[in-house]
């Protein structure tokens, strides 16, 4: 059965249809011909205009965007490496080490681009503990998970000590807010690193995509097909944590799209993975930042976005679990 | 392709040596079975030969060169391991299970071409599965799961094949299929070794038999390496041979029952 339309075609359009009507929304709803007109400099549109789309939205709407694609296609590379289709983007500790830079930044008071520089080195150095752990006690990605499970509970722990000794009356109420997740302090200033660290992750787990199928079969096994396993296991952790500390570091702690996003992929292309991981870098896109424009525009006062991939992701997961059982018999 | 161990040893903790001097050839156009109780270390000795463990001491030698020098690529272009049959938890399709068999073979970050699809629709043609390629690979039969990874074995331009207990969990009729296609494989020049727990399939199948015990190999015929008395010191129970009129052989355990009512 082959698609009239060229697949790369269609895993771009998700995502642009959805940044599309998410530059059109919001307290001040926009025409697509000024959207369109701001978007190409015409000099025809209000200055208002201009400012809202490029300035307000279109810094929003790529960092929504970064983070979809970003935690679902670590989410896919970490269920298939790890060989299980219940694995979170946060297994290897990328989430909690990230949760506790940022909140150590916001206790001292730090500034926004300071919080988010130190909520992904203590992510990127979660997992490197993570990693170092595990070399202790074997090869197996078994050894791995429960050296991840060690490390992110140890610093749930501290992040548990930090919010103790946060005043309650300023610093415990920015630390609860900016764990619940949101996107509202986007500037242009501060997307760079993100949109950096999103494309080399996308880009090292694409080159790695078709291989993800070979590493996830037994280890013997995919060492007697000539792949060097654990050189790939290390850059697909390396790219997965890369992509989930950059995504937790902008928008805080944004749960269910690293593992939902893989599923409904999987339903939507099957489960080899060189489909696999462009359709979820694609359709997770087009989830957050269609989330992320809910967000914004449903209630007056902004919805934390982590709250609502979790008022989505918890039915929509349960349905895609269940369709799967029946229908398939297995994951795919 | 010829495959020559001499000498191996190998250890799991440094103590009690699983392999202790074995000598095995592996020739092209020969299927070996590798028999042996549980534990004996049949496994073991398929994975020191196909170059994923290393041994502690000993040679290995494939076509005349040292496999330690060989990279992983090198090897997995020449030798294939045909696991016992598994479960993967995402449900590939059998074709692209055949299809990871063409990963020695790619360029540094590719995934398969044109060309390596063409190859992996010939490996299936050879083993008789075309018809069930786009078929999730779990919804195949214990039996066509091993021809799918013979398949794959195949895919990988293998010359050498090392399957570990193949006719393992298969009704007579499978393993018959499975054997044959080994044996077909033999005679297309391959080099093939089997494990397996049934000494009969190996009087049927074989060329030459291998029977490891107390961590050393004795290969030879068949006929002669499975006497009663050489199984009997394998696997601690008596065996009886027997013989039909067509001049087969058929050896079974003899070990007296004593239990009431028979």
């Amino acid at each position: 059965m082959k698609s009239p339309v060229p697949p790369w075609i269609l895993l771009l359009a998700a995502p642009a249809a959805a940044g599309f009507a998410a530059l059109l929304m919001g307290r001040l709803w926009l025409s697509p011909s000024e959207v369109l007109g701001a978007l190409l400099g015409r000099g025809d549109v209000p200055e208002l205009s201009r400012t809202l789309v490029l300035g307000v939205r279109l810094p929003r709407v790529l960092a929504a965007g970064c983070v979809g694609a970003g935690l679902s296609a670590a989410g896919a590379s970490f269920q298939g490496m790890f060989r299980n289709p219940l694995v979170e983007p946060r297994i290897l500790g990328a989430s909690s080490g990230a949760a506790l830079g940022a909140a150590a930044a916001l206790l001292l008071g730090w500034s926004t681009f300071a919080v988010q520089a130190s909520a992904f080195a203590v992510g990127l150095a979660a997992v490197a503990g993570a990693w170092l752990l595990s070399r202790g006690f074997g090869t197996s990605v078994l050894v791995l998970v429960i050296a991840g499970l060690v490390v992110a509970s140890a610093f749930d722990a501290l992040l548990g000590i930090l919010k103790y000794l946060a005043d309650p009356t300023d610093a415990l109420p920015a630390i609860t807010y900016w764990l619940l997740g949101g996107l509202g302090a986007v500037r242009w200033g501060h997307l760079w690193p993100l949109l950096g660290a999103t494309g080399v992750g996308a880009i090292v787990l694409s080159a790695a995509r078709w291989r993800l199928n070979v590493l996830s079969l037994d280890e013997l096994e995919a060492e007697s097909l000539g792949i060097p396993v654990r050189k790939w296991r290390l850059a697909v952790v390396a790219a997965g944590t890369l992509l989930t500390a950059a995504a937790v570091a902008a928008a805080g702690v944004i749960g269910w799209i690293g593992l939902l996003v893989p599923h409904a992929a999987r339903a939507l292309v099957g489960p080899d993975h060189a489909r696999l991981l462009p359709a979820s870098l694609s359709l997770g896109a087009a989830l957050v930042i269609l989330l992320d424009t809910v967000a914004r525009t449903a209630l007056p006062a902004e919805i934390p976005l982590g709250i609502l991939t979790g008022l989505v992701g918890i039915p929509a997961f349960a349905f895609l679990f269940v369709r799967t059982l029946h229908t398939r018999g297995g994951w795919r | 392709m010829n495959l020559h161990a001499t000498e191996l040893w190998f250890s799991y903790n440094g103590r009690h040596p699983v392999l202790q001097g074995v000598e095995v050839e592996l020739r092209s156009g020969e299927l070996l079975f590798l028999l042996g109780a549980n534990g004996a270390g049949k496994s073991t000795l398929l994975r020191c030969v196909a170059g994923l463990l290393p041994p502690e001491r000993g040679q290995i030698l494939l076509a005349g060169r040292a496999l330690p020098t060989m990279t992983a690529r090198e090897r997995a272009q020449h030798i294939g391991l045909v696991p016992q049959a598994h479960s993967p938890v995402f449900t590939y399709s059998t074709r692209d299970m055949v299809l990871m068999g063409r990963s020695p073979h790619l360029k540094r970050l590719a995934g398969p071409s044109r060309r390596d699809h063409e190859i992996a629709t010939w490996a299936l043609q050879s083993v008789g599965l075309e018809k069930l390629a786009d078929r999730p690979y779990t919804a195949l039969s214990g039996g066509e799961q091993r021809l799918a990874l013979i398949a794959r074995g195949l895919a990988q331009g293998a010359r050498v094949l090392l399957m570990d207990e193949p006719d393992a969990n298969l009704d007579p009729a499978h393993q018959h299929m499975v054997l044959r296609l080994a044996a077909q494989l033999a005679d297309r020049d391959l080099a093939l070794a089997v494990t397996s727990h049934n000494p009969n399939n190996a009087l049927a199948y074989s060329h030459r038999a291998g029977l490891l015990s107390c961590g050393v190999l004795v290969c030879g015929s068949p006929m002669t390496v499975l006497n009663p008395s050489a199984l009997e010191q394998a696997y601690g129970v008596p065996f009886a041979s027997l013989s039909g009129s067509d001049g087969r052989v058929a050896v079974l355990p003899a070990a007296e029952l004593n239990l009431p009512g028979r």
